[in-house]
């Protein structure tokens, strides 16, 4: 067996490389096993808000959007918040595919999800709202070039929930999504 | 030769270390099993993402069922098990979609599917954070299988690490009614189970 202090030296020298690659053979090893799920996670996870006023129009998906109302009435033991949007697409056909979530959330972080105006009180106060869709899809789809598309969502809160931000969030936009806050009054 | 026999050790040692952990890998459903909130009757008992709390667990012989004002008489070769309770999401719009009995011996019930739609079981509600709402959950069971049952309820039973509370009812077995009624309700509360108590 050649011990030589030249071939100890080189075959240290190859130890160390070796640890050395490993350092970072592992981490690349995992980022590149890893890449796809992380790429998923920030699809579904990382939001980032366009933030518009309530009556005012504001560019987001291709499209100029107007929260025209948002409405507190009281409903069964909660409030049933009603909020009333439009769209005008230059294509509105383009948008008719894209999926679209509506939520609203308070400023403790609680966020609610439409409930298809199951609370009667929507239908008997405003009852031209239920013949409007709730967000993207059909409402793109069934609007002519120039006009609006009229979108209305209504939520079950309850009563002593402040602060409330709605958010539309077009899948073909993300992460950017729009958000539009109650006037505090 | 010290070098041989320390080396051969090492070897044993590590040989030693891997069938241990071979042998007590956990499997990959207890890996990923729910986490579990547990509690007891009239007690909130808090998930990370909801709680829930339940009053009343009846058990009976036959079930009738009242919706618009017709009856159905529903029998078993068993008992049902009618569970009232309260429910609440805690930060986001919820369903809870997976409810089981769980028996002293460990065998596992899920909703009955006999009751009509008309009547809202647990699992075609939502669950509205800040806004409890009344749970229902009817369970046909062998007798033996009451006393000491536990309720388990989960938002999916598809969700690995998920929440899960599990209530132990006060179910005894002995107290079996000879029919319960749930009838649906146009106003108010969206059943009531008869008669009340």
């Amino acid at each position: 067996m050649d011990s030589s202090p030249a071939k100890v030296t080189l075959t240290r020298r190859g130890y160390w490389l070796s640890m050395a690659a490993l350092v970072v053979a592992v981490p690349a090893a995992l980022a590149a096993q890893t890449w796809g799920s992380i790429k998923d996670w920030r699809s579904q996870h990382l939001r980032q808000p366009v933030s518009g006023t309530l009556g005012q129009p504001i560019d987001y998906a291709g499209a100029s959007w107007t929260v025209t109302r948002l409405t507190r009435l009281a409903g069964k033991g909660s409030t049933v918040f009603l909020a009333e949007f439009e769209a005008l697409a230059a294509d509105p056909k383009a948008l008719g595919a894209v999926p679209c979530q509506v939520r609203l959330s308070d400023e403790s972080g609680r966020e609610w999800q439409p409930t298809l105006f199951a609370d009667p009180v929507v239908t008997q106060q405003y009852p031209d709202v239920r013949n409007r869709s709730l967000c993207g899809g059909v409402a793109f789809a069934a609007t002519e070039p120039g006009k609006p598309a009229r979108m209305a969502a209504s939520f079950l809160i309850p009563p002593g929930a402040s602060s409330l931000t709605l958010s539309i969030a077009l899948y073909s936009a993300l992460p950017d999504y729009l958000s539009v806050s109650e006037p505090q009054t | 030769m010290m070098r041989l026999v320390v080396s051969a050790l090492a070897l044993l040692f590590a040989a030693a270390v891997l069938y241990g952990m071979q042998h007590t890998r956990p499997l990959y459903s207890d890996i990923t099993s729910p986490i579990v909130s547990s509690g007891g009757m009239n007690k909130r008992v808090e998930a990370s993402a909801f709680a829930l709390s339940l009053d009343s667990a009846r058990t009976a012989r036959v079930l009738n069922v009242e919706t618009f004002g017709k009856s159905k008489t529903y029998t078993s070769s068993g008992v049902w098990v009618v569970v009232e309770g309260e429910a609440e999401a805690k930060f986001e719009t919820l369903g809870l979609t997976s409810g089981e009995w769980l028996s002293s011996s460990g065998v596992r019930y899920v909703l009955t599917d006999r009751v009509p739609a008309t009547i809202e079981m647990m699992p075609g509600d939502a669950y509205q954070p800040g806004l409890p709402r009344r749970v229902l959950l009817v369970f046909e069971v062998p007798e033996d299988a009451v006393a000491g049952g536990t309720v388990v309820v989960a938002r999916t039973k598809l969700l690995p690490l998920d929440d899960e509370i599990r209530i132990a009812t006060s179910a005894s077995g002995k107290d079996i009614e000879p029919a319960i009624t749930i009838r649906r309700n146009d106003q108010g509360p969206p059943w009531t189970v008869l008669p009340q108590r």
